[in-house]
């Protein structure tokens, strides 16, 4: 497994794509900070932060509370992320080469979504740090402590990057059983529109445990406690083992 | 006793109601050149999924390395194949592919990866991007990938499929050289029989999803018919006069066509016998046995037999 991940790893350092990527990322994470600019999918949109963070003039935590917000759009990014890391085994059969060389199934699947998510906590590090370094550079006061700040952004670049790795982990399962990037990537793209819409038509409690994003925002403004993060990681442990063994299951059973 | 290196026992395959493979059985020994033999959908390129795993196997057992279905991802590590056309990352050159299965493979030595490139011939493509190799070269890199861990048993489906005449004589050097320098035990189809014959030491033939033969070249050069075939205006007479001068075997193939089954008769002396008994001699051919006479009459023999 760890010579797949290698492997990934070296593919990804020499593809364009992963460079594009974290430049748009950066650049978007540059431009919240400088405009001051909130948005994103939500389904419970924190209106007292959103109105504060409108009024008030911008610390390098409010950068990173904004961009936290707004980080749901990063998903589209990450996207070529997803297409570079597993999308194009698929797409051009190089899985082939993969499963020939005498890796299992299990460790495929694994090695993808770890890579998947080591590939996503590297970009999302980059946008909290871009926010940090514009912060300091446009002569912004750090807003707390700097063990405070750099703990909260720790926290909220895990919490972000393993959130949109469990989207992933459910369109590594899509593109498993439908062989098609298309539908994994159109997957991707509903997830946080979806999630947003049918809380807006059916007031259901429990869409708050899928609403990653919303998660992710509570944790910047540091509104969750560690106890009630529980129901939160649990649901995502329980997205990721299901997602991870049908894919095992379906590629077992696979005609390849 | 030569070590069995695949060990294909009973194997049946069903995709939905067509039956792929019907009961295959089949061993591969250490240093033998299998060519598997059969028209489009015989099951060859199934086989060769069933043995890498890439197709789940139902019913029967495989054995590869001495390790059992199921259980041999330590077996498949010994194990390089090229299946169906060769698949590479595009937006990556050939170096930087090979890399890619270098590192999958764990192969630390950068000199595997410049000996695979040298052993296909790719020297002046390593900095050119997969997409932009031809067919052939393509071709070539997917067989570099299977090379490229030194593995004891090779598989390759169609490996001189878009190549050039230069090409192929390539991949047959490169085939004997793996053969006899490396001792690497190699199972290959091609639809190009002439080739198939020139690199094999064993033969499978497999038509309709069932395995109908097996046979060493030696017992291949035996069987397969090699004579003389006659084209006359009276089959039935011609057959008269060589029945009565006693030279035979023959068959008779159509209204005009006879065939002598050995090449050890003087033709003049032949032509000038038919004409003297009146037959008209309208051509005479001396014919070598092929593999693909051979393989043409076994399906007929197996066809008639399951009629």
């Amino acid at each position: 497994m760890i010579n797949q991940i290698r492997a990934d790893m070296y593919r990804l350092t020499h593809s364009w794509g992963f460079y594009i990527t974290l430049g748009l990322v950066v650049a978007y994470s540059f431009l919240i900070t400088k405009s001051k600019s909130v948005g994103g999918i939500m389904v419970n949109g924190n209106q007292d932060a959103l109105t504060r963070l409108s009024r008030e003039n911008w610390t390098a935590l409010d950068g990173i509370r904004g961009t936290t917000m707004s980080s749901s759009v990063l998903m589209y990014v990450l996207i070529g992320l997803f297409v570079i890391i597993i999308g194009y085994e698929f797409s051009q059969q190089t899985y082939k080469n993969t499963l020939i060389s005498g890796i299992s199934r299990f460790q495929f699947i694994t090695a993808k979504y770890v890579m998947l998510l080591i590939s996503i906590l590297i970009t999302i590090a980059a946008y909290f740090a871009t926010v940090i370094a514009v912060s300091l550079i446009l002569g912004r006061h750090v807003g707390t402590s700097w063990a405070h700040l750099m703990s909260t952004t720790g926290i909220t670049t895990i919490a972000v990057a393993f959130f949109i790795s469990i989207v992933f982990s459910i369109a590594i399962l899509t593109l498993i059983v439908t062989n098609s990037v298309v539908i994994s990537s159109i997957l991707i793209v509903i997830f946080p529109l979806a999630v947003a819409t049918i809380h807006i038509f059916a007031d259901w409690n429990w869409l708050k445990y899928i609403d990653f994003f919303g998660v992710s925002n509570d944790v910047s403004l540091g509104k969750l406690t560690i106890s009630q993060f529980g129901p939160y990681l649990l649901t995502c442990a329980i997205i990721l083992v299901v997602c991870i063994g049908v894919s095992l299951l379906t590629i077992r059973e696979k005609e390849l | 006793m030569t070590e069995t290196i695949l060990d294909f026992n009973n194997v049946s395959k069903k995709f939905g109601r067509f039956q792929a493979l019907d009961s295959v059985s089949f061993e591969i020994k250490r240093g033998d050149v299998y060519g598997l033999i059969g028209e489009n959908g015989a099951g060859k390129t199934t086989i060769m999924k069933l043995i890498t795993k890439l197709s789940p196997l139902r019913h029967g057992s495989i054995s590869l390395f001495g390790e059992t279905t199921g259980h041999y991802q330590q077996a498949l590590k010994r194990t390089g194949a090229m299946i169906e056309s060769p698949a590479a990352f595009g937006n990556l050159t050939v170096d930087q592919n090979l890399k890619v299965i270098a590192k999958q493979n764990g192969i630390q030595s950068k000199n595997a990866i410049d000996d695979a490139i040298s052993f296909v011939g790719l020297e002046k493509k390593r900095k050119t991007k997969a997409k932009h190799l031809s067919l052939g070269q393509r071709q070539r890199l997917g067989l570099a990938f299977a090379i490229l861990p030194h593995p004891d048993f090779l598989i390759l489906d169609e490996p001189i499929n878009g190549l050039d005449p230069s090409g192929i004589i390539e991949i047959r050097k490169l085939l004997y050289k793996l053969n006899h320098e490396r001792q690497t035990t190699i199972l290959i189809s091609s639809h190009i029989l002439s080739e198939l014959y020139q690199v094999s030491t064993k033969f499978g033939f497999i038509h309709h999803g069932k395995f109908i033969k097996q046979l060493t070249k030696a017992e291949l050069d035996k069987e397969k018919q090699s004579g003389i075939r006659l084209e006359v205006n009276d089959v039935a007479k011609a057959a008269e006069v060589l029945d009565n001068a006693k030279i035979k075997p023959f068959s008779v193939s159509n209204n005009h066509s006879i065939f002598v089954q050995t090449n050890q008769l003087d033709t003049g002396k032949l032509s000038q016998l038919l004409i003297m008994n009146g037959v008209e001699l309208n051509g005479m051919t001396k014919q070598e046995g092929s593999l693909e006479q051979y393989y043409t009459t076994l399906l007929k023999q197996t066809d008639e037999g399951e009629k």
